[in-house]
């Protein structure tokens, strides 16, 4: 990750407007940020918290009434900004008459891309997104994780430097999830950036280097993600080859209070339901015809 | 007596001529710089102070310059031109423009330049590869949405129509190429409208536009590709349905309606003048309530010599002279004073003669003619006709019966055209050397039925450019039943046009309508320019209201009140508004040619091309509009 800054906001703020010119919502305030190269942010907040006016800010989608928005050093609503960036709505608003292949060729010419470009792009991210089966099928036939797939792929055609997603793992399942998560991740290992906005946590918390947590349009909380959840009130202390038992417990405590803190909890970890899930599914594909059956009842 | 034929073609507004364009060219600097000048001043009062200090430093300096030093001087010179306007009198009309029309026209040229200096320097980034992309989006959104489908309509139309089309046989193929361009124009144009009207609000509402402009797209690259879309697949229906038509019509049509109208007459037109008759420009008025014609009386009546009507032509095509003879045709209209005769039409002579022919020189020809029908040296009649008229440039029809609703011909000795087509550097000085002017070919009609009337018109009487007897007229008619098509296509541009810039602001429902609205008002263009003129009976609408409340008769003058002053006052600023309406609506009768191909008459290249510029001269303002309206929209807050 370089010093380079992509993106930068000056007290950039955006207030809806009703016929009259009259203020009839203040969605974002005076927000100042800046997003480096090689970096995943993440945007995070409730609803109607800005997040996704932000990102639209940025994408020209809507003019700021006020301050400021600059991507890679040119003003948000220059068109020639988005030769380098590739955007994926949230929900994945595509022509539904056009099959995958069309998509992306429509999509690759509006980026002025030659044939032999476009179909090469196309053939590798329709495979990539696992939807090289379904390339003649329309879109109004594929389910919504599909649509997200090839959302995503049309955001991927120009090859971006810079990535904007809004809730990429929305309509995904726990494995689609997880491979858009390892994909953000392979986007960062090949220098680019990624701005995203998710309402799942974890996964904010998984992949992004540095966050924005922004509440009714103002900026609440900005920096490293690490630094930020750190706790340094709290001890986390992990062992293995342990099993609980009283004689343990009493000497932890004895322990912990001699250095003058006191023994909150004890347990043995759980895993993620994530982790929990992508373990089953696994062990599934490799035992073929397996399946659970539930223990009846004691009579 | 020749065979007469009933094709009739009124034209009551003078085609295109390319003598016509550098004065609409001016006209339309003139009205789209005024709208330009207008929105400046519109957007320097609200539209400039939006831009924040950043904003406007970060435009380049020659361009701020650029542009200002043309809105200034266009706006500057609009507001001078209004100041003198109201301060002085009223001109006299006159062809000559006054130097305030000239610099209306160049102020009104400066605020165009400073309204498009943006859209061209924009215009360097657009990218045909993006346009064809977002028309070939458009073309497949309309297959895969099945609007061909609709065109099946027209199948309705072909199968069941000659079940309720009354035509008498000689009438077959007008009425089917009518009832064909009838079916199909409502169903083209409906459609085509439906179409462009709904597809930027429905990417709008669907968000699908947040995938595109997201992308290096210049807005504008929207709106061309959206019109490039639906029209490259309009005219593909189009060419289609046109060759069913085609097959439609002229399958098993009767042979007296196919020697009748399966033509493509190119008719070689005059001007019309009169002689002896009230005055120069119009013949006698018999009470019609249709002024198309105007009227000469037969000998007898009146004190003047002998009412006659006279078509001055331009220099004919030479083409005219390879041929033994050249048809002129002819439709008149018969005002009876007396029954007349049964069965027999009203006489009339026709006299032709060319630049050369001098006055005397007619009694020379009729002794000579005399002189050659007596010795023939083995001539027809036609050879001597034609030795003759190329010697003196005079021949005369002496009497032909003329007969309502019928279109009757003469065949004329082409050795006339010959002569007036030939140099005669003597004749020509004499004319310019007593200040008459060159007409280099004329015809002279007078009626010679005491008691009955002629009517006639300028486009009554012409030439046919073309060759009648060719073998090859099938073939004309077919063609030219394609370039009838291109009418249709013209207006679908229309519709597409206004459709695509209405609704980069306007719903999809609010754009169809608007479209509508103001094709409608193409439709009665002339009515609500007598209403702008003030020339319809009963006046203005409050005048109107007036004197319907007041029971007045709407010929009578007003008295000279102080409500019908103020009544007076406001039907001129109804008047005003409507002519600057006028700007907006759009020239549709002028695009239709149906009746051009019904009554068997070509469509000349050169009318199609006009008609297409001033097309192109209409959108061009509503693209510019529709440009900015995209550019300033924002696309998410919808």
């Amino acid at each position: 990750m370089s010093g380079e800054v992509i993106v930068e906001t000056r007290k950039l703020t955006k207030v809806y407007r009703d016929f009259w010119g009259r203020q009839k919502h203040t969605a974002l305030r005076a927000l100042n940020l800046e997003i480096r190269k090689g970096e995943i942010f993440g945007l995070l907040g409730p609803n109607g918290s800005g997040k996704t006016t932000t990102i639209k800010l940025l994408l020209g989608l809507l003019f700021p009434t006020d301050g400021e928005a600059f991507v890679f050093g040119k003003p948000a609503a220059d068109v020639s900004k988005n030769e380098r960036i590739g955007y994926l709505p949230e929900e994945s608003y595509l022509y539904r008459f056009l099959n995958a292949e069309e998509t992306l060729d429509f999509y690759g010419r509006l980026f002025d891309l030659d044939a032999k470009t476009r179909n090469d792009r196309a053939r590798e991210w329709i495979e990539r997104v696992g939807l090289g089966a379904n390339r003649k099928r329309i879109l109004k036939e594929y389910s919504k994780g599909m649509r997200q797939r090839i959302g995503l792929a049309q955001a991927m055609i120009n090859d971006p430097d810079l990535v904007i997603l809004d809730e990429p793992t929305s309509g995904l399942d726990p494995l689609g999830a997880r491979w858009m998560k390892n994909l953000i991740v392979e986007l960062k290992e090949q220098g680019k950036t990624v701005i995203m906005c998710s309402h799942r946590l974890e996964d904010v918390q998984d992949i992004c280097d540095r966050i924005a947590i922004l509440n009714l349009g103002e900026l609440q909380a900005y920096g490293n993600v690490g630094e930020l959840l750190q706790d340094v009130n709290r001890l986390e202390l992990r062992a293995s080859g342990l099993q609980i038992n009283d004689q343990l417990r009493r000497e932890l405590e004895e322990l912990l209070h001699k250095h003058g803190g006191k023994l909150d909890s004890i347990g043995h970890p759980t895993t993620t339901l994530e982790d929990y899930f992508l373990r089953i599914v696994e062990e599934s594909k490799a035992h073929p015809g397996r399946r659970f059956i539930p223990q009846e009842k004691a009579r | 007596m020749n065979s007469m034929l009933l094709a009739t073609l009124f034209i009551e507004r003078d085609p295109l001529r390319w003598e016509d364009l550098q004065l609409g060219i001016l006209q339309w600097t003139q009205s789209v710089g005024g709208f330009c000048s207008i929105a400046l001043i519109l957007w320097l009062v609200f539209g400039w102070r939006r831009y924040s200090k950043v904003d406007r430093d970060r435009i380049a300096a020659w361009k701020k310059i650029t542009f200002g030093a043309l809105a200034g001087s266009g706006v500057g010179l609009f507001l001078l031109i209004i100041a003198l306007r109201s301060t002085s009198q009223p001109e006299a009309a006159s062809r000559q423009p006054s130097v305030l029309d000239v610099l209306q026209i160049f102020s009104g040229l400066l605020s165009l330049l400073a309204v498009l200096f943006p859209f061209a320097v924009n215009a360097m980034n657009l990218r045909p590869g993006r346009i064809l992309g977002l028309a070939k989006l458009s073309f497949q959104e309309a297959i895969r949405r099945r609007v061909v489908y609709a065109f099946g309509a027209l199948l309705l139309v072909f199968l069941f129509s000659s079940w309720f089309i009354p035509y008498k046989p000689e009438d077959q193929v007008r009425s089917y190429v009518q009832v064909v361009y009838w079916a199909m124009a409502p169903l083209f144009l409906l459609t085509s409208a439906l179409l462009a009207a709904f597809s930027i609000p429905a990417d709008i509402k669907n968000q699908t536009i947040h995938t595109i402009v997201t992308k290096p797209v210049e807005r504008f690259e929207i709106i061309l590709g959206r019109f490039l879309g639906f029209m490259a697949l309009m005219t593909v229906i189009l060419f289609a349905m046109t060759a069913v038509s085609l097959l439609y019509v002229v399958r098993g049509v009767d042979p007296s309606a196919a020697a009748e109208s399966l033509k493509a007459r190119v008719p070689f037109y005059g001007d019309l003048s009169f002689l002896n008759t009230e005055n120069e420009n119009r013949g006698d008025n018999v009470g019609r309530e249709w002024e198309y014609r105007s009227y000469i009386a037969g000998p007898g009546m009146g004190n003047r010599g002998p009412a006659t009507a006279v078509w001055t032509f331009p220099m004919p095509p030479a083409n005219l002279t390879s041929r033994d003879k050249v048809r002129s045709e002819f439709t008149f209209d018969i005002y009876r004073t007396t029954k007349g005769r049964e069965n027999r039409g009203v006489a009339c002579s026709f006299t032709f003669q060319t630049w050369r022919f001098r006055e005397g020189d007619d009694k020379i020809y009729e002794r000579e003619k005399r002189q050659a029908l007596s010795d023939r040296k083995g001539r027809t009649d036609a050879q001597i006709d034609n030795e003759l008229a190329e010697k003196f440039g005079y021949y005369v029809f002496p009497s032909k019966p003329i007969f309502d609703y019928q279109t009757l011909y003469l065949d004329i000795p082409a050795g006339l055209f010959k002569n007036a087509l030939g140099a005669d550097p003597q004749r020509m000085n004499e004319l310019k050397n007593s200040n008459r002017p060159v007409q280099p070919l004329m015809v002279k009609v007078v009626c010679l039925d005491p008691t009955q009337y002629i009517g006639m018109a300028r486009y009554d009487f012409y030439f046919r450019a073309d060759d009648p007897e060719s073998a090859n007229e099938k073939l004309y008619f077919s063609m030219n039943f394609f370039k009838g098509a291109i009418g249709l296509w013209l207006r679908m541009c229309l519709v597409v046009g206004l459709s695509v810039c209405m609704s980069t602001y306007l719903t999809g429902v609010i754009s169809l309508l608007f479209t509508l609205i103001l094709y409608m008002g193409g439709l009665v263009q002339d009515f609500i320019r007598q209403v702008a003129s003030g020339a319809n009976p009963g006046g203005g609408p409050t005048e109107a209201f007036l004197r319907l409340v007041r029971r007045e008769n709407m010929a009578s003058p007003l008295e000279q009140t102080t409500a019908n002053q103020i009544a007076t006052n406001l039907d001129k600023l109804f008047r005003w508004v409507v002519s600057r309406l006028l700007d907006v609506i759009p020239d549709v009768d002028r695009l239709d040619f149906t009746v051009f191909v019904a009554e068997g008459f070509d469509i000349s290249s050169g009318q199609i091309v006009l008609n297409a510029i001033i097309l192109v001269g209409y959108l061009i303002p509503w693209a510019i509009l529709a440009y900015y309206l995209l550019k300033w929209r924002e696309i998410a807050s919808s």
